[in-house]
């Protein structure tokens, strides 16, 4: 089982009104990205990180390990904000590079720190929902929300899709690595190339076991949840 | 030999899979390792191959605790391999012989030995007359025996199985029975089961999970005869073991002597011509 999905259904909030947290989590967000104020934005990531570890009591560790993913990428695209090159000496800190200077500027420093609290108090919302809302309590919100049935459908399809793939990748992946296929840059490539292929191939036949199954189920076109 | 000692497994959600597991291979031949759906033998299996790592405990091979490192890994598992449940994911390729070849090519071995030895290994599994076929036509119990052949053909000390003939019919079930058996003579084997024919003909001594711990170990008789443990780890008696019991038989090993028994006391039964 997924970790996030683990907690989403054993936290300590996991009966709480849903509809009341996804307006909660949906409202921060709002703000988050609206007011774009620093110190608001610090406030949510606060409450959130709060929330989701204390009251719902979901680890600390794993809560800030779910984070390094995305902050790989915020890394990354803070590093590119935040460099700027120039002729002159005009910044903060700098390294001179042939004839121009490379460095950080004042108001870049600002708008990253801005930028990083939006990201913070965006993420923090969102896992907020995610950690704390059992898959079939959102659906129920949708439902509420008026959502077109194509769009509830499909994030139950893909939700469920998920799990399937994940655990054939890893079943797969031990089996050719009990074989060596790991064994250096070649053998890597070509157990990758070899585990797409199967995967794409098992997930079809899941496919296909799924629209049988879901036929005898009596399945019209329309997920009933509740 | 493998021995495992004081074993704990705990997934990263929490869920705790294995509890201070002893299991030492010198026990017997054929080990088997019995016990319900959810009760920790594919746990267990992955943990000894080493791509589990205990919370707590070790997997001890030839007296020394294993290493985790590729090194060490690669040399281990020349030595000690498994085969899993589902042949569907431990089949890569649509051809048969290039499939039992991928652990050989991985670690280098060149065409001609690995030639002779997938010849070797494919009529030890009686997979010789359909090597050709692309491996989708095959039948379920077909693409067990290449995946069988597709360990067999590293030539280790020690084969684990989980759960071999879950989801073969009666008849697969006696082949891959007998090539299991066929392999024993040379190599120990773990299998892990919930059919308890299976385990009470093939093995010599048997260790009993229930919810990750072991609740019992022993020769086969001395397991098979304790209706309470098969019980409370959702088993049943084998069925020799059955007419053992309630109608006070002698407790036969396998089919065929409960048979010769029968029809040396009371003749080959009814006549039918
Ligand atoms: N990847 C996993 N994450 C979390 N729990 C798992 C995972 N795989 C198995 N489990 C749990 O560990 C226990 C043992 O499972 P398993 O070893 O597959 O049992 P068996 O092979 O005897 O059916 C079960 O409770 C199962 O739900
Ligand atoms: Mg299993």
């Amino acid at each position: 089982m997924l970790l996030i999905d683990r907690y989403a259904y054993t936290n300590k909030l996991k009966d709480f009104n849903p509809m009341a947290k996804f307006i909660f989590a949906i409202g921060a967000l709002f703000v988050a990205i609206g007011f774009n104020n620093l110190y608001i934005n610090f406030v949510i990531f606060l409450t959130m990180v709060l929330l989701t570890t204390i009251v719902a009591g979901i680890p600390s560790k794993n809560y800030f390990k779910i984070y390094l993913v995305p902050f790989l990428f915020l890394f990354f695209s803070i590093l590119t904000i935040i460099i700027s090159k120039s002729s002159e000496d005009i910044f903060l800190w700098s390294f001179k590079m042939g004839k121009s200077y490379f460095g950080i500027k004042e108001e870049s420093l600002t708008s990253s720190i801005i930028l990083i609290l939006r990201v913070l108090a965006c993420l923090s919302s969102t896992f907020f929902i995610a950690l704390t809302t059992p898959i079939n309590h959102l659906i129920k919100i949708f439902k509420k929300l008026k959502l077109p049935p194509t769009i509830i459908e499909l994030i139950i399809l893909i939700y469920r899709f998920i799990f399937v793939f994940l655990e054939e990748s890893k079943e797969i992946s031990f089996a050719q690595e009990m074989r060596f296929g790991y064994i250096g840059i070649k053998n890597t490539y070509r157990s990758i190339g070899l585990l797409m292929k199967c995967l794409f191939v098992r997930v079809l036949l899941k496919y296909n076991d799924m629209i049988n199954s879901l036929d005898a189920k009596l399945y019209n076109g329309d997920f009933k949840i509740g | 030999m493998l021995e495992v000692k004081n074993l704990t497994y705990s997934y990263e959600d929490g869920t705790k899979a294995l509890e201070n597991i002893n299991i030492n291979l010198k026990k017997g031949k054929k080990i088997g390792i019995i016990g319900a759906n959810g009760s920790g033998k594919s746990t267990l299996f992955l943990n000894m191959v080493g791509i589990l790592k205990p919370r707590r405990g070790n997997i001890l091979f030839n007296g020394e605790s294993i290493k985790y490192n590729k090194k060490y890994l690669r040399e281990y598992r020349k030595k000690v391999n498994i085969v899993f449940q589902d042949p569907d994911k431990q089949i890569f390729y649509s051809n048969v012989y290039d499939d039992i070849a991928f652990a050989l090519r991985n670690i280098g071995y060149d065409e001609e030995e690995i030639k002779s030895r997938i010849d070797k290994v494919l009529k030890r599994v009686g997979a010789y007359d359909f090597k050709d076929k692309p491996v989708h036509f095959l039948s379920y119990g077909q693409k067990k025996r290449v995946a069988i052949a597709g360990i067999l053909v590293m030539d280790g000390d020690i084969i684990l199985f989980d759960e071999p003939t879950s989801g073969l019919d009666p008849l697969m079930t006696r082949e891959i029975v007998s090539i299991i058996e066929d392999i024993s003579k040379d190599k120990n084997i773990i299998i892990s089961s919930h059919d308890m024919n299976l385990i009470y003909e093939i093995c010599d001594y048997i260790y009993v999970l229930e919810k990750g711990k072991i609740i019992k170990e022993g020769s086969v008789k001395d397991v098979f005869t304790e209706e309470e443990i098969l019980e409370r780890a959702g088993l049943e008696e084998p069925w020799l073991v059955k007419i053992h019991k309630r109608l006070g038989l002698p407790l036969f090993k396998d089919e065929e002597e409960f048979f010769s028994y029968w029809r040396e006391k009371y003749g080959s039964g009814i006549d039918w011509s």
